[in-house]
Parts: structure tokens; sequence; C-alpha cells
């Protein structure tokens, strides 16, 4: 059945509803991966030696459909609907399990199975030999499922559903070595903060249904343009409020630099390529609603610049290798809040897509690096890798290059089409942040490659640095060639055939007004792009490839108070741990202190009847009976006070 | 005798038995299975002519085209001597299996009496046609099918729960299965009450059962104390109750609670009177269900009390004292709507948010339970202050997610409780995922759909109930119950964490189900996803129980 949707602008949506075809089996992409969780978990002891293949095939299975199915949309361009199931009905609340298939799940997909089954292939070698090496993979296929979900869902409640078990599976997985206790901390950590920003999704869920009726994403993406900007205004920034916490930025982002007690793959999987992008799915997916409210969309604008600037200057003085990435991810999740805000929407996906590609290679790089080294993560203990790793040396100069924006990598395309949509959508000052971010990102990521690879040996002799096994390097290899040619092969110029291709399912900004900045042209932007990057790296080689680095932390060419200041990453997390714990543990306290204390006081004024009832109790050695029915009584007269003051 | 003669003779209404089958059949079953336990050795002596009795009734009831009912008459006639015959020596087993297959009828005969209320067997959609029954004493409605479904649901797990508890502690005493299914027969009959009379009865039929059940482990201090607290104070509550209703009454002139909400609606009631009756009966029926701040007992009780006990408690009487709220605010008092929705509202919020960061600081599971329930019961008050079609079947939809997810919980407490003896700490749980996964994991799910999350039932729970809120235009009270969640996550997940990302003692023994256990836990998780993902039969229900006698 063929439908036609019309946007609000005038754009026509071509809605296929359709249950046979490769669509039709669409509902096994995420059925796959959740059997393999199923089946991992449940023949551990008897296949606990398979356990990675079944985990492997399921991955593999469901990116062969995901391709076809994306084949399908890529050959056929239209927004495909396949019908499930009704999961609740009731009283006018009707949620399916349907699925919406369009070009921007085409992509979204590919890319969660594509980096998924890499990731899975990598974890073989990485994970062999760890004692729940079985568990491992199916929390692994469990995620792949949920994400799935979450990408496939044509509802925002089914959406949540995925949203809220990628979360459960990313805790899984993040506490998954939890002999260290502080691992088990940042796994709560990271599931608390989220549910902070599942409060603000919920509360957006129901004022969707309140304002439109449904939570049909389909429904409410065309119904948007007739709604009061102040509702529109309301709604972004409540989904706004949970895409922070999921996609970690400020000022939710404290979780993710936790998350990397994790295991690598896991934070190149979930912590960089694919959950910590939801959020920016959820904004594009929505982009319909958001073009309302002009004003929401600059918020987003701000919060992703600043992210990106806060988070890279963090990422400056880091000295983990997982830590330096982990606000790199940050900051590169700032780009593409920042393009969504501006109104850069295919923008946003691009990176999201490219992102993927470069910040899956550097962590695989990482883990492959950490494996070599003895889990050491220190990047002044390592140094003059290249010898003896060159395809992971290789790999990570390319991931590098892509992520400083070197052209003709992946990266420079996507964050310099985000710049130049900011300069010409009239975001000047946005746009000068997110030019020094990109200086900050080259040189930070540039000090990191150099501290790992270049320079002499800092490692001792304690450990024997090796080059990884091919299960690891092939995935690396496979990321790298993406990193490198991605950019080009999908969007070259601002129109290239990813942005034709998206183009449908984004919301329209022809009516918004904007105007540029400036008199630059963009034969003068994409220079000064790159004049950026080369200016970070440039820095970075002097400060740490020029200089003698011997002596460690203490050799940083810069100190004082701004160094210190992100070195301890501007004592946020402190901060928060004052605030939050410190205060909802004295809200309980004060509670508690309410429950034992002032109830039993308070009995002695409540009045004779509660004493002479008391003492029964008392006879009888119950303790506080007697304080008991003194409160109820107590309670019970405010009440009838309350209620008698509205009637006499 | 004089008087009499000159008197008119007094005309019996009709009884219509059929709209209290299922309480019948559970009464009966529970005087039968006191009786046999009296017995002890002659057990067949009661055990057959109990059987005839029933069997007769049995094939009179099917000769009058009561099919089902005297189907179930006649199977549980038949499997009374069975039982006896088969565990000569277990009086225990014969009780357990007494009142299980009791329950199972009971559920029979509900959804006998719900097929036979449905209208529209053409259409898809089915809407019930409430009946009243017992000149108005009795209200067949949605209220009472699905009240019913949950109590019987829940005594029905509970038996085999707690069975092999029972005997561990040694308290597997014969009282034990008639006094639950008589407290079952009180919660159904507070679900069906439709004059004020009766849903006095029936709330002390009820509570009277679980005082005695509280103080069952007679060599337990804790128990003792939890038995002696719960009756001083319901005592109290139920006095602030009556007093209540006597003022209603005084007010109204009227018993039967549609015939109250009538008088309450017009303007030459008394309306000081009226609203001093409906104070009163708030806090009498807020104590039942645990608002704070009327909601003091339950900790003390919930711990001290056997964990079978508990666990029924928890989930039972809340289900039917939010059956009695439902009905007598929708029903007898919608005159006074604008009087009791907003302080109704007020008790929800600080009820959510209290128990959730009380159970923040506690220690002990079951305790830590205690709170967890106080909590829901704020959740549960958000679809009866919203008024409506939707608050109603959201809260009675709320109670049966609640009743799967915390009768897992606390069976899986019974497992860790059965070896390791005494009160289980958060302690007593670390590593549990790696020593028994089966029940950490199932531990696990029941606190995740306590807490809400996607896919389990408590999530589809809360949704419902918050998007009924939403409806009636309280959305600040539903943020607050979002808040709450997220606040209660904490200590729910700190539960699971404690048992997956910690390290086992190896010191402490490893939790035990028996058969019974076991079964009643997956029968529990099981409908804990089953409730998360296919909702959809039991919330039609609950849809079409909007109907009410008014």
């Amino acid at each position: 059945m063929k439908l036609l949707a019309v946007l609000a602008s005038g754009v026509e949506l071509e809605v296929v509803e359709t249950t046979s075809g490769l669509i039709g089996l669409a509902w096994l992409i995420p059925l796959v991966p959740l059997l393999g969780f199923v089946g991992v978990l449940l023949a551990t002891r008897a296949l606990a030696d398979r356990a990675a293949t079944i985990a492997m095939g399921a991955a593999a299975l469901t990116f062969v459909l995901s391709a076809a199915v994306a084949t399908t949309v890529i050959l056929e361009p239209a927004t495909y609907v396949r019908a499930m199931p009704t999961w609740i009905d009731v009283g006018g609340f009707t949620v399916t399990f349907e699925l919406l298939i369009d070009q921007l799940t085409a992509v979204m997909l590919l890319v969660v199975t594509g980096v998924g089954l890499l990731v899975h292939v990598y974890s073989v070698g990485y994970m062999h030999g760890d004692s729940r090496y079985p568990r491992y993979f199916g929390y692994l296929n469990l995620f792949l499922a949920s994400m799935l979900i979450l990408v496939l869902g044509s509802n925002l409640l089914t959406l949540f559903l995925g949203w809220e078990l990628v979360g459960l599976s990313s805790y899984l997985l993040i506490g998954f070595w939890f002999e260290s206790r502080s691992n088990a901390a940042a796994a709560k950590k990271a599931f608390v903060t989220n549910r902070v920003g599942d409060v603000s999704f919920m509360v957006g869920m129901f004022l969707t249904f309140a304002t439109f009726g449904t939570l049909d994403i389909l429904d409410v993406v065309t119904d948007a343009e007739a709604l009061a900007s102040g509702t529109a205004f309301a709604l972004v920034l409540l989904f706004l409020g949970g895409a922070v916490a999921k996609s970690a930025q400020i000022p939710l982002y404290v979780w993710l630099p936790d998350a990397m007690a994790g295991p690598t793959p896991v934070s190149a999987l979930i912590h960089a390529a694919t959950m910590v992008t939801a959020g920016v799915y959820l904004l594009v997916r929505l982009s319909p609603l958001l073009v309302v409210s002009v004003d929401a969309m600059e918020i987003i604008a701000w919060v992703g610049a600043l992210t990106a600037l806060f988070a890279a200057l963090i990422a400056v003085r880091q000295d983990g290798i997982k830590e330096i990435l982990a606000y790199s991810t940050i900051s590169q999740l700032g780009f593409m809040f920042l393009a969504v805000g501006v109104g850069a929407f295919r923008e946003s996906i691009f990176h999201l897509v490219t992102h993927a590609f470069f910040k899956g290679l550097l962590f695989l790089v990482a883990g492959s690096v950490m494996h070599a080294m003895a889990n050491r993560t220190d990047i002044w203990q390592m140094g003059g890798l290249r010898k003896v790793m060159p395809v992971t040396f290789w790999t990570a100069a390319i991931g590098t290059a892509a992520i400083a924006g070197v052209p003709p990598l992946a990266g420079f395309f996507s964050k310099d089409q985000i710049l130049t949509e900011a300069y010409f959508h009239g975001y000047g000052a946005i746009w000068i942040i997110g030019l020094v971010a990109a200086v900050l990102t080259a040189f930070y990521m540039s000090r990191w490659f150099i501290l790992i690879f270049l320079g002499r040996p800092r490692y001792g002799e304690v450990v024997h640095p090796h080059e990884s096994p091919p299960s690891m390097t092939v995935p690396l290899i496979v990321l790298a060639v993406l990193s490198a040619i991605g950019g080009l092969a999908l969007n070259a110029v601002h129109t290239g055939p990813l942005y034709r291709f998206l183009e449908p399912t984004v919301g329209p900004i022809d009516q918004l007004g904007y105007e540029p900045v400036g008199p630059l042209e963009e034969a003068v932007l994409i220079p000064l792009a790159i004049v950026a990057a080369a200016v970070g790296i440039l820095l970075a080689y002097l400060a740490y490839a020029r200089r003698d680095v011997s002596s460690g932390r203490m050799s940083e060419p810069v100190s004082g108070v701004g160094a210190e200041l992100m070195e301890r990453r501007f004592f946020v997390d402190e901060a928060y741990e004052k605030v939050f714990t410190g205060a909802g543990g004295r809200v309980a306290q004060a509670m508690v202190w309410f429950d034992t204390r002032v109830i039993d006081g308070l009995v002695d004024g409540a009045g004779a009847v509660s004493v002479a009832i008391g003492r029964v109790g008392r006879r009888a050695q119950t303790g506080l009976v007697r304080s008991y029915v003194g409160v109820v009584l107590l309670g019970a007269i405010v009440l009838v006070g309350v209620l008698m003051a509205q009637v006499v | 005798m004089f008087l009499a003669q000159a008197t008119e003779p007094l005309e019996i209404p009709e009884v219509a038995w059929s709209s209290f089958a299922p309480e019948l059949a559970l009464t009966a079953a529970a005087l039968v299975l006191l009786l046999i336990a009296i017995a002890k050795g002659r057990q067949q002596l009661v055990a057959v002519p109990a059987a005839v009795v029933s069997l007769a009734a049995g094939i009179w009831l099917v000769t009058q085209q009561l099919v089902v009912p005297g189907g179930v008459a006649i199977a549980l006639g038949l499997a009374l001597p069975a039982l006896v015959f088969a565990f000569p020596r277990r009086g225990s087993l014969v009780q357990a299996w007494g009142a299980g297959l009791a329950l199972v009828g009971a559920l029979v005969l509900t959804g006998w009496q719900y097929l036979t209320v449905l209208e529209g067997g053409g259409t898809e959609v089915a809407t019930i046609v409430p009946q009243a029954a017992l000149a108005g004493a009795l209200a067949n409605d949605g209220i009472a099918f699905f009240t019913r479904i949950t109590v019987y649901l829940t005594g029905l797990l509970v038996v085999p729960i707690g069975y092999g508890y029972l005997q561990d502690r040694r308290i597997n005493r014969a009282e034990v299965e008639p006094l639950l299914l008589l407290a079952v027969v009180g919660m159904a009959a507070l679900g069906t009450a439709n004059d004020l009379i009766t849903l006095f009865v029936a709330l002390e039929v009820l509570s009277l059962a679980l005082y005695v059940l509280a103080g069952l482990a007679r060599r337990d201090r804790r128990s003792q104390e939890a038995s002696l607290k719960y009756f001083v104070l319901g005592a109290v509550a139920s006095a602030i109750l009556l007093y209540g209703m006597a003022l209603t009454y005084v007010a109204s002139g009227e018993l039967a609670l549609p015939a109250i909400g009538s008088s309450l609606g017009l303007v030459t009631t008394d309306r000081v009177v009226a609203t001093l009756g409906l104070a009163l009966i708030t806090v009498g029926l807020g104590f039942k269900v645990a608002l704070v701040p009327f909601h003091l007992w339950t900790p003390d009780v919930y711990q001290g009390s056997p964990t079978n006990v508990t666990a029924f408690m928890a989930a039972a009487t809340k289900a039917a004292g939010f059956a009695a709220i439902l009905r007598l605010y929708l029903v007898a008092f919608p005159g006074l709507q604008g009087l009791w929705v907003p302080v109704l509202a007020v008790l929800a919020a600080l009820t959510m948010l209290y128990g959730a960061y009380l159970a923040l600081v506690q220690r002990d599971l079951k305790r830590m339970l205690a709170y967890s329930s106080i909590t829901h019961a704020g959740y549960a008050t958000i679809g009866v202050v919203a008024v409506s079609d939707a608050g109603l079947s959201g809260t009675l939809w709320y109670l049966l997610t609640y009743a799967v997810s915390t009768l897992g919980a606390f069976a899986c407490v019974i497992a860790i409780e059965r070896t390791r003896g005494g009160e289980v700490g958060l302690l007593e749980l670390r590593g549990l995922g790696r020593t028994s996964p089966a029940i950490a994991g199932i531990l696990s799910l029941c606190l995740l759909s306590l807490a809400g999350l996607p896919p389990t039932a408590g999530f589809v729970g809360k949704l419902v109930v918050f998007q009924a809120g939403v409806q009636a235009g309280l959305t600040w009270l539903v943020v607050i119950g979002v808040l709450s969640s997220v606040v209660a996550a904490f200590f729910y997940l700190r539960i699971a964490g404690t048992m997956f990302l910690e390290d086992a003692d190896p010191a402490l023994p490893l939790p035990a189900a028996s058969s019974g256990l076991t079964v009643g836990t997956a029968v529990s998780a099981a409908l804990v996803v089953f409730l998360g993902i296919q909702p959809q039969l039991f919330l039609q229900v609950a849809d079409s129980a909007a109907a009410l006698v008014r």
C-alpha cells in the first residue's frame, strides 16, 4: 500500500506500508542478535567455546539483513512501514511494534551493524582468555538488538524501549570487569545519569501524546508544523534533555569518561560509534518538529558548541589513552549537536557516520595498544610503538588525521561542512567556537598519536609490545579504509549523494530565514578549516615531537592555573558529587531523622487518645506503636483541618 | 411470637448466588480445609462427606444449566478425597494443594462471571454491563472483576511460594491456608462491596485474617511484634474509618454507595458533615494502602511478618484497598471531587517521594521492599485522582503489574532466606549473580519491573497510569512520579549491582528453591515479561473495567 504523507512544508513523503519483500523481513534484524543473546546466555556451560561463534554469527546475519534492507531503500527510496503486532492499546492510547524504515534508518542500520560486526570480530582476539568470555558476547548481542530496536522503532515508545535497553546493556558492559570497585561505580553512574535524562524524555513523550494524540513518529513529524511555537519549544527541550544524557553533552556528560572502565571494544562500539549517537539520531528524527522552534534549536546549537569546546579543552591535558578519546568523543558529539542546532541535520548525520568510522578505529587502536602494553593506559609510558606495531601505527595515523580534519580524509569533509553551515546560517559566534574546537581537536589527537607511537620508547624493560593478532588488525584496516575514503565517497561536496539521499527525512529549513554571517565564500572557509587543522597538528608537533618528553608529565610545554584546571577536568565531577550525592544523601538522612526522631517526639503533644492507646502498645513492649498512632492521628487532624477549612 | 404473627411475612430478596460464586467456593474450601486439619488421622471422614455434598451441588447446578460452576464444584469435590488419599501423612500438602485448587476454581468462576456480563459478543471491544446484586450490596463490575483476578492470582502464587518456607521455619500450621483463603475472600469482597456495611465487613474479614497470619511465627519476636503493631494500628484506623462512614451516613442518609453519590451531589446535603466523613474515610483507607503519613506500620510489619505473608500483603492487600478507594471516591464522593482530588494528589506526591527516599537508606531487603511498596501506593493513587475511565483502568492495571513484580521479588527473598536464615541484608546478596544466576536474574528482573524499566510489566503499568494523569491535567504529579522513579532506580539498581557487580562471599550458603518456590517464581517472572511485552489481554479487561455500578 502506498500513501503520501504531506509534510507541512509541502514536501511529499512517500509512505509504503508493506509486509513483503526484504522490508518484510526487517523484524529479523533486532530479533537475530536477541536470539543470539538468549542462546549464549542459556548455553553457557555446554557451548562455552562456541559463544563467540554464535554471537558473531548473529551479528553477521543481522548485518547482511540490514545491508539487504538498506539496499532496498537505496534502490527505491521511500518511507517504509513494516506492520507489527500491537504492544499497548488502551483508551485511545495505541502503540505498536511497527518498524519505520526510511533513508535515515538505512544509514543507521548500516553503521550499527557494520561497526557492531567489526567489534565482534575484534573482541574474539581482545577478550581471549577472559573468564567470562561467553557472557561478554551475550551482552554484546543484547546491545546490538537494543540499538536496532531504537533505530527501527516507528514510535517514540518503541524508540524509548531501545533507548532504555541500550542503557541496560551499556550498564552491564561498563561493569563487566566488576572486580574493580570503581568499574561497578562507573556502571552505576552511567545508568543513573541516563535515568535523569529519561525523566525529560518521558515527560516529553507525555506532552507529545497530549499534543498530538499519538506517539507515532511519522504522525508527529507530519503534524508538527501546525504546532504553537511555545509547545514546540517545550517539546524540543524535553527531548533534548533525554538526548544530552544519552549523548553525553553538557551538563550530563560526566558518565562517559567513567564508562571507559568497560572493555575497550565496548568503548569503541557503544561509547563512540553507536549508542552515544542515539541522542543525535533522536533529534534528527524529530527535525521537522525542531524547525518549528528556532529558539530551541539555538539552545541545541549552544549546548553542542560549548560541549565541543569544553570537552576538547579537557582532552588536551588528559593522560589516559582512553580518557583522551572519551573527551574527544564528547567533543565530537558536541559538533553533531551544534550541527543539529544550526539546521545542518544531514551534516550532523554525515559527521555521525564518519565519526563512527574514525572514532571506532581510534578506540580499537587504543585496545590494540593496551593489549600490547599489558593494559597500561598512561600515554606518557608509551612512545616509539611505530616500529613494533606497524599495522596499528598506520591505521592510527589515518584515524588521527581523519579526526584532525586533514583532507581528503573523512573527518575533514564532515566537520568542515558543519562549520560552513554554521557560518552560512548566521551563527558567527558558534562558528568561531567550532573553529577553535577544531584546532584543539587536531592538537590533542596529534599529542595522543605522537606520545604513543613516535619518539623513543618510554615503557621500560618490563613490557614487550607486539603487533596484535589478525582478528584485531583486520577490523582496524577495514575501519581505516572507511575513515580514509568515507568522506570523499559519501559526500565530498555540500550536495553529495548522502545529502540527497537523506533529504526527505529531515525537517525543511528553507523558511527559517537563515542569513550568512558575512561575505566569506566557501572558497575561503574551506582553507580556513584546513589551516585550523594544520595549526593544531603543528603545535602538537612542536610541543611533543620536537621537544624531549622523556620526563613524562613534567615535559608538558605549558603549566599554570588554566592547565591545572584542564587536567583536573574543571572539577566538574567533584562538584556534581558534592551537589547531588551530598544533597540527595542529606534529603534521605533528613527523612530518616524525621522518621525516627520527630515522629517519636511529636507524640508527646498528640493528645490523650493516643497516649491511652499508646499505653496498650507499651505494655506489649512494642516500641514505637505509640508514636505511630500519634502520627496517624496527627495526620488525620491535619487532613480534617485542611478539608474542613474549605467547606466551613 | 404474637408480634411476628401480626407482621407481614418478611420478604426475602432473591439471593443471586452467582454474584459471589468465587467467594462462596473459597469460603467453603476454607471451612473444609480447617475441618480436615482438625480431623487429623481421620481426614477421610471429613473429606468424603464434603466431597459428596460438593458433588451433589455440582450435579444439581449442571442440571440447572449452570455448567461452569457445577463443573468447578464437581472438580473440587473429586479432588478433595483424592488429595487426602494421595498424601495421607502430609497434612500441609493437602492444605496447600486444596487451597491452590480452590483458588484455581475461583479464577475459573471469575472468568465465567466475566463472560456472562460481557456484552457485544460480535464487536471487537467487549464492554462490561455492570450488575448490582443482593439489593445493591454487591456490584459486579470492572473493579470487582479485575480485583478478583489480581487477588486470586496473588493467592494462587503465594501458596506454592510459601509452602517450603513455612516448613523450614516450622510454622506450617494447619490454619495457614484457610486463613489465607479467608483473607482472599475478604479482599475480593472488598472489590465488590457496594455499600458501606459490606465494605467495612469485607475490610475486617481480610484484616483479621492478616493480623493472625502476620504473627504466624510464634517463637519469632519480630513476627509477634509485627502482628501486634498491625493489629493495634489497624484497629485505630478501622475505628477512624467507621466513624467516617457513620458521618457519611448521617450526611447522606444512605448506605449504598451510588445512593450516597447522588445524595452528596445535591445542594441540600450538609457538606460539613459529609466532608468530615470524607476526611476520616481517607485516613482509614490511606492506612490500609499505606499512603504517607499513614504508612508508618508498613516497614515494621513487612519486615517482621513471615516473608510469604509479606508478599501476600504487599501484592493483594494493596489491590483490594485500592479497589475500595476507587469505588468509594468515584461512586460515592464524586460530588466532593473538588475537595478530595487535591488532597489525594498531595498525599500521592508525598508518598512517592518519601517511600523512594527512605528506601535508599535501608539495608534490609524486606524493609527496602516495604518502602518500595509505599512508593507504589503513590503511583497507583495517580490513577484515582485522574478521575477518569483511563485513570480507573490505569490503577487496576498498575496494581496487577505491581503485584506480579513484587511477588516475584519476595519469592526470591524467600529463596535466599531459606538457607541463610534470618534477615537478608544487602551484604548477603553479594555475588549472587555468579553463584546462583537464576535467582539473581529473576530478582533483578522483578526489581527492574518495580523500577519501571521497559520491557517489563512495571513499565507498562507506570506508562498507563502516568498517561491517565497527564490526560487529567496532573502533569506536576506525573513529573514527581517520574522523578521519584529515578530516585527509586538507585536502590533497585543497588540490589542488582550488589548481586552482579560484586564478588561472592564463599562462606555464605547458596539459596535453595523448593519445587513450589521454583514454580511460583518462574510464573511470576514469566508474567512480568509477558505483561510487559504483550499486555494487551489484561489491558483490554482493565480498559473495559471502567464500567461501574453507579
